[in-house]
């Protein structure tokens, strides 16, 4: 693609290959890019529902899909320090109809979703980690994980397919006045 | 296309797989700094996502989104007044380390002087030199991202490179 240039301008030709070199990226700024890419064209109910910080979470499975060479630039810090921002915003107290469980007894996530491939519960609980709590199809197709928490009060949603954020339908919407976001929440209680 | 069909993860890669580029590009077009070329490339990136159903799979994905990011540095420095007024050479913070450790001191000088020379180009011609010479496309791909016919591309590019070619003779430094 690259025209060839004459011998006598080798200098040049070796400065033009060092200047295709390209700049590593990390993965954490990629996602954030492609996340406020998606953001900024969504529909203003799209954006308020799931704000950045789940947007951000879905981009980064895509990008941490990929052989990325990150290098725990600058560029990354400064993502997961936004993101740890975002975050701790989305977590502020908002009017709530919760879901009560309690610390030491197991709660069971479940989501009918027969068509789907795969069904992760994403939350404030884990981090919105893409990489946690998987959930498992039983025979009658619906999907289950059942964990742990400690006492708090999360946001979370289920991630399908890994490109699909859904709400849980069997509990009440919140909306989180950040974000203006509608997920579903949990409020776990101490343990009696 | 899976990224135009909606699917995140897919639009993640694609901004994953350009993004330096991009980021590359953008830096010498404006040269006014790692700021700006970062905003430029987001407004690109915005742009590219929402123009995503209007994507013809015809085309190459590469060459559609820097019509794109070309698009934005035009427009950008034209807002730049500073641009006339840059003195700067290239923007250190776009190298990396990595690679700047493998090349020669006399090749990491010679960098310098291309893109100084590069600075005083006209925009047109600094745009297809980069294009061309850097970024890889060919000429049929250039005029598609730049808008301009075929042969003018190839005359642009011709005319850059010998003024890069000159410029760097006339470099004191440039034995």
């Amino acid at each position: 693609m690259h025209d060839e240039l004459p011998g006598d301008d080798a200098r040049l030709s070796a400065a033009l290959d060092a200047m295709r070199q390209t700049p590593r990226t990390s993965a954490d700024a990629v996602a954030l890019v492609a996340a406020r890419a998606v953001l900024a064209n969504a529909p203003a109910a799209r954006a308020t529902r799931w704000g950045y910080r789940a947007a951000a979470a879905l981009l980064l499975l895509g990008a941490g899909a990929l052989t990325v060479n990150g290098r725990g630039s600058q560029s990354t810090t400064v993502a997961s320090a936004e993101l740890s921002e975002r975050t701790a915003i989305a977590v502020a107290p908002v009017p709530v109809r919760p879901v009560l469980a309690t610390a030491n007894r197991p709660i069971v996530f479940e989501l009918e979703a027969a068509k789907a491939r795969s069904v992760q519960v994403l939350g404030d609980f884990n981090g919105w980690s893409l990489d946690a709590d998987r959930m498992q199809r039983g025979a009658d197709g619906r999907w289950r994980l059942t964990t742990l928490l400690p006492p708090g009060r999360y946001v979370y949603a289920f991630l399908i397919d890994g490109n699909h954020f859904q709400p849980d339908p069997s509990r009440d919407a919140v909306e989180d006045r950040d974000f203006g976001v509608t997920g579903s929440e949990l409020v776990v209680s101490e343990a009696p | 296309m899976r990224a135009r069909d909606g699917e995140a993860g897919a639009f993640a890669a694609l901004v994953e797989l350009l993004q330096p580029r991009a980021l590359r590009f953008a830096a010498q077009m404006v040269g006014s700094g790692r700021d700006d070329a970062e905003d430029i490339v987001q407004e690109a990136w915005i742009r590219a996502h929402r123009a995503l159903p209007r994507y013809d799979e015809g085309r190459s994905f590469e060459s559609w989104y820097f019509t794109i990011l070309a698009n934005c540095c035009r427009s950008l420095r034209l807002r730049l007044v500073r641009w006339r007024h840059r003195t700067a050479p290239l923007d250190d913070q776009l190298r990396d380390d990595a690679i700047d450790a493998l090349l020669a001191t006399s090749t990491r000088d010679d960098v310098q002087r291309v893109y100084r020379a590069l600075a005083t180009l006209p925009a047109a011609q600094r745009e297809t030199f980069l294009l061309h010479y850097v970024e890889g496309f060919g000429y049929d791909a250039i005029a598609e991202i730049t808008g301009v016919g075929i042969s003018a591309c190839k005359m642009r590019a011709k005319r850059a490179m010998d003024a890069v070619r000159d410029l760097l003779r006339e470099d004191p430094d440039h034995a």
